[in-house]
């Protein structure tokens, strides 16, 4: 059961392991590894992640970093929405999708536009003023998380060339399977380039052990950010909810999946960039 | 979860280890002792730290050198104004209530 507590601590969040692992570790070495000790563990992990607490001198610098960092997690695993929510009603147009569909698609569409925008921003300003100044060892260190998101975007492009080459020769249409298969497994890669690049770019984030001042503009990017997610996914679920059952062609189930995790991030961004911009005035 | 055995629960874990630092700095271990052996209630390993955090982060605690892994905690003078109007109100509240039940009783 030790064994167990022990590794429930690995579930804590980065900062928090950072600041109280070593001291947790060695109390949980001197309690007994009972059930109720491992449930508290589990209990404080929920806790920690769902409300963190930044302590110590450095606490406003690594509260900038979780919500600059939280913020592009929930931008990379919501953006999609939009894209998808054009695909499912408007790639044919069904029956249900009036002007109205119309609208609210367009206006996620041209969010989507500004909120990457917006990240475009951030990340060129972090590269100029965190990545650039370092050594080159230093960068690779701090980069190298970024690499599996390079390799299956690579692969991603390669498969959407694929599917573009099969499609102009009729092959798709030839063979369905290959097609489906094709298909599925690049869907498949897409989500896990998203996991690599939002997770990879945090990590990176942390290696770099950025300044709370260079941190303060991306922070203050993150809100907009956030709420533009936020009426993105509020724009793609209404338009949906109008457009109704007949207009998604059977592709109910991958919608639903696609704006539920655009409503979860979009909570997710909000709350973490809000609890940062109390952080932004003191850096 | 702060663990004891009484049906109404009085203390929570804030005010339980800002008590215990009162006496003087502890690191996590002591903590959990200590309050077990003045109230009779078990904080647990993440209940302790969760609420370290929070005090740490609003100033009431900071933490000093530590020895090996672990880290003693000690009360600041924000921590010691928090404790004091704590206490101060639950005196109030204690000797009200008792009061109350001393005219209740036939």
């Amino acid at each position: 059961m030790r064994r167990f507590a022990r590794r429930v601590l690995r579930w804590y969040p980065p900062s928090f392991r950072a600041r109280y692992g070593d001291e947790l570790d060695a109390l949980v070495d001197s309690l007994s590894g009972s059930a109720r000790t491992t449930a508290d563990l589990l209990w404080g992990a929920v806790r920690a992640w769902l409300r963190p607490a930044f302590p110590g001198a450095d606490g406003t610098r690594r509260r900038l970093l979780a919500s600059v960092s939280t913020t592009w997690i929930a931008w990379c695993a919501g953006f999609l929405v939009a894209p998808a929510a054009n695909k499912a009603l408007l790639d044919p147009p069904g029956a249900g999708t009036g002007m109205t569909v119309r609208i609210l698609l367009y206006c996620g569409l041209g969010l989507f536009a500004v909120g990457w925008l917006l990240a475009l921003a951030a990340a060129i300003l972090l590269l100029v003023r965190a990545v650039l100044p370092v050594s080159r060892s230093r960068a690779w260190f701090a980069l190298k998380p970024l690499l599996p998101a390079v390799v299956l975007g690579v692969i991603e492009a390669a498969l959407m060339l694929a599917l573009l080459l099969m499609s102009q020769s009729n092959a798709l249409t030839r063979n369905p399977t290959i097609a489906s298969i094709v298909l599925t497994a690049w869907l498949v890669g897409l989500a896990a380039f998203l996991g690599c690049l939002g997770i990879g770019a945090a990590v990176s984030l942390q290696r770099l052990e950025i300044k709370a001042s260079t941190l303060q503009i991306p922070a203050l990017l993150a809100v907009p950010l956030a709420l533009i997610l936020a009426t993105m996914s509020a724009c793609d679920i209404a338009a949906v909810i109008l457009a109704g059952d007949a207009a998604l062609f059977g592709s109910i189930v991958p919608v639903i999946v696609v704006l539920a995790v655009a409503g979860t991030a979009s909570m997710v961004a909000l709350t973490s960039s809000a609890r940062g911009i109390p952080a932004i005035r003191h850096a | 979860m702060a663990r004891n055995n009484t049906e109404v629960a009085w203390a929570d874990p804030a005010l339980l280890i800002l008590t215990s630092l009162a006496g003087g700095p502890k690191h996590g271990y002591a903590i959990i002792q200590d309050t077990e052996e003045q109230a009779g209630i078990t904080l647990g390993p993440g209940t302790l730290y969760g609420a370290l955090a929070r005090l740490e982060e609003r100033g009431h605690i900071r933490a000093l050198p530590g020895e090996d892994r672990r880290r003693p905690y000690e009360l600041t003078a924000s921590g010691s104004a928090v404790l004091a109007q704590r206490l101060k109100a639950m005196r109030n509240l204690a000797s009200q209530g008792l009061a109350r039940l001393r005219t209740a009783q036939p």
